[in-house]
């Protein structure tokens, strides 16, 4: 008995200091939100509501309670983290800012897991600043898109939101090397950056080649004195506005300003804000760019080209990838960008070190299809699909790097694992859905809230599915005609241009992945996607598929927020499947002022 | 006397270790409180508005325009 009242007097105490905690923090919150339901998210009530999920071990009589089943859940909950069905992740967020109260409790381990991943994060930028990298901190000062960053660590916790055991350490190693990369290109841009010098241009200027973000890094592989080959938007632009919605909408308002008509494409419109706020760094002798993803794109790649004023060469694609004619259009027009990068970069071209560096990537490529094989036939897949989209269209865009290699090699190891051991890593899946047409930008992680709140477990998406042929290195000409047929195919290519019958082949695709209802992307500013929205809804119709249109505005929150978005899926569920959320806490967040 | 004074201090790298050992329980605690009560996300939240009122919405930059005028002709 004696031993049962220390017992309970140490959990008071725990739970005391844990309310003295929670005071500090709620201090220290207060200033960030101000709203009409302030005193909901901190009131004595909401906090009362969640200690009486468990039974005290003190009873008010004073006396104590050590065995019953909530206080067995009270130790479960604590050692595994609260089950899925019965968590209440919504009620983690401040107000309408986004930003959590506390991290999730995962469970002992996991949580500890997660907390070394947060550590390692801030060991990379840590590591930056070590090494005496003060352009890094330069940047940040001279443009604007840098303060992103600051957000870098809070898109990790939404990306993983909910995750446990071999999903959350799959999931987080694709979140690690993301950030890994782009600390990498930061680096790399802002040391050679002009504009951090004083104008003046170092050797490094000369030696880094700035490429568009739909140009693969796989056009430098050639030159192995290269220090680094930069996709100019992705930091920039695209990965900013995963990270945070609230920086893009500055740049689009900038060209808006300028007479673009505001129901233009929000990537072209923020693409090209970048140049009339000149935010964007000078770290190369020239630039290549290409004619993807749209005809949105070639307008932008215009107006940087004057901004830029330096060398320009574009290495277009066709359209019409089906052809077999036009894929030595596209060989000539790379052997053409070979000798415009050989002149201005002033380097010979290595087809050796091409080949060697081809073969590694098509060990990525080899793995990603094993990993969409694991996902298409088997529940055991670990890989989160906001963490696979991202990923794939992050390493296909930057190229073959060592860091990706190794994430790949450990992500191998828990798929391994996973399937080995029959590990249903989803467990809670109710439909198994795929993604078609372009993805909203500022609220990439839908499909973690889709899971968590409803169940649906997205097992792929379109835009995933781009280019994955294997390169022949053995011969000239083939690897030229392999690489041209995979380079045709970037994001937006495989099945948004080239005929109609490309983007229809959702059909095929949602039987190869065994899927049973699809998220339709509507992205309102994408007149060429709008063009056959009618066909998909009688398709759909006459085949009996559920499809839910999710409408969105790639980079610009302010047209459909992702309330909105929730909305739909919610009354979706609520009328036609006639489900129940699996969270209802998420049903309804106000992240207006989020990141 | 001596002797079994220093005999009661015990053995210097168990000291040593047991100093490191504390460290880094207090340096778990820290950065744990830091990392489960989000308190990074928070102190950038609202250092965000800051540096925007204060450094980049009054940052001067070349006008567009003006800037390409000339230009590709």
């Amino acid at each position: 008995m004696n031993a049962a009242k220390k017992i309970a007097a140490a959990a008071k105490a725990v739970r005391g200091t844990v309310h003295t905690a929670g005071n500090i923090v709620k201090d220290f919150c207060a200033p960030i939100y101000d709203g009409p339901d302030r005193e909901k998210f901190f009131s004595k009530e909401h906090a009362e509501r969640i200690i009486d999920g468990y039974t005290p071990l003190v009873r008010k009589d004073g006396k104590v309670s050590v065995s019953g089943e909530k206080a067995k859940k009270l130790a479960r909950d604590f050692w595994c983290g609260v089950p899925h069905g019965e968590r209440r992740l919504g009620e983690l967020y401040i107000g309408d800012t986004g930003v959590y109260k506390h991290r999730e409790w995962r469970g002992v381990i996991d949580t500890n897991y997660y907390f070394t991943v947060w550590l390692r994060l801030l060991g990379l930028i840590g590591r930056t600043l070590a090494q005496g990298n003060i352009y890094f901190l330069k940047g940040l000062w001279r443009y604007r898109w840098m303060e992103t960053y600051l957000s870098g660590i809070s898109w990790v916790d939404r990306g993983n939101e909910g995750l446990r055991g071999p999903a959350l350490r799959a999931s987080t190693l694709h979140f690690i090397a993301m950030f890994d990369d782009s600390v990498r290109q930061l680096n790399a841009q802002f040391l050679a950056d002009a504009n951090l010098h004083g104008g003046k241009r170092n050797e490094r200027w000369y030696k880094t080649l700035q490429h568009d973000e739909t140009v693969p890094g796989h056009i430098a592989y050639g030159f192995p004195e290269l220090k680094d080959d930069i996709c100019v938007q992705l930091t920039t632009c695209f990965l900013q506005n995963h990270v945070n919605q609230q920086t893009i909408p500055w740049y689009i308002d900038a060209v808006d300003s300028m007479g673009l008509p505001p129901d233009a494409c929000s990537l072209c419109a923020a693409e090209a804000g970048l140049c009339v706020r000149d935010d964007y760094p000078d770290f190369s002798p020239c630039f290549v760019a290409n004619n993807m993803a749209c005809d949105g794109s070639v307008g932008t790649s215009i107006l940087q080209e004057l901004y830029f004023n330096k060398p320009f060469h574009s290495f277009p694609a066709p359209m019409r990838h089906d052809e077999e004619e036009l894929h030595k259009y596209t060989i000539d027009e790379f052997l053409e960008c070979i000798k415009f990068m050989e002149t201005h970069l002033n380097m010979k071209w290595d087809w050796d070190t091409f080949y060697k560096r081809i073969e590694k990537f098509n060990d990525q490529t080899r793995f990603e299809l094993e990993k969409w094989d694991v996902a298409a036939k088997t529940p055991y897949s670990p890989v989160s699909s906001v963490a696979q989209a991202l990923y794939r269209i992050f390493y296909f865009y930057v190229g073959e790097r060592p860091i990706f290699h190794k994430t790949d090699w450990k992500v191998k190891k828990i798929t391994e694992y996973c399937v080995r051991h029959k590990i249903v890593t989803f467990p809670k899946t109710r439909h198994r859905a795929l993604v078609w047409s372009c993805a909203p930008l500022y609220y990439s992680y839908i499909t973690t809230w889709l899971y968590n709140c409803w169940g649906i477990n997205v097992v792929i998406n379109m835009d995933s599915l781009m280019g994955h042929n294997i390169i022949d290195t053995s011969d000239r000409d083939q690897c030229l005609l392999d690489f041209a047929k995979m380079y045709e195919k970037g994001a937006m290519r495989t099945h948004a241009v080239g005929g109609y019958q490309h983007f229809l082949e959702v059909f095929d695709t949602m039987e190869q992945f065994d899927c049973d209802m699809v998220i339709m992307f509507d992205q309102v500013a994408c007149k060429g996607a709008q063009e056959l929205h009618g066909v998909f809804e009688d398709e759909y119709r006459k085949r009996g598929i559920h499809a839910i249109w999710v409408p969105h505005e790639l980079l610009d929150h302010r047209t459909v927020e992702r309330a909105e978005m929730r909305k739909v899926v919610n009354d979706y569920m609520f009328t036609v499947m006639n489900e129940e959320p699996l969270d209802p806490s998420l049903l309804e967040i106000d992240d207006s002022r989020g990141w | 006397m001596e002797k079994v004074k220093g005999a009661k201090r015990g053995c210097p790298v168990k000291g040593l270790a047991w100093l490191i050992v504390k460290i880094l329980l207090i340096a778990y605690a820290v950065l744990f409180t830091i990392f489960y009560f989000n308190l990074d996300t928070k102190l950038f939240y609202r250092i965000m508005p800051i540096l925007n009122k204060y450094h980049y919405d009054v940052m001067q930059s070349k006008d567009f325009a003006e800037s390409v005028k000339g230009r590709n002709q």
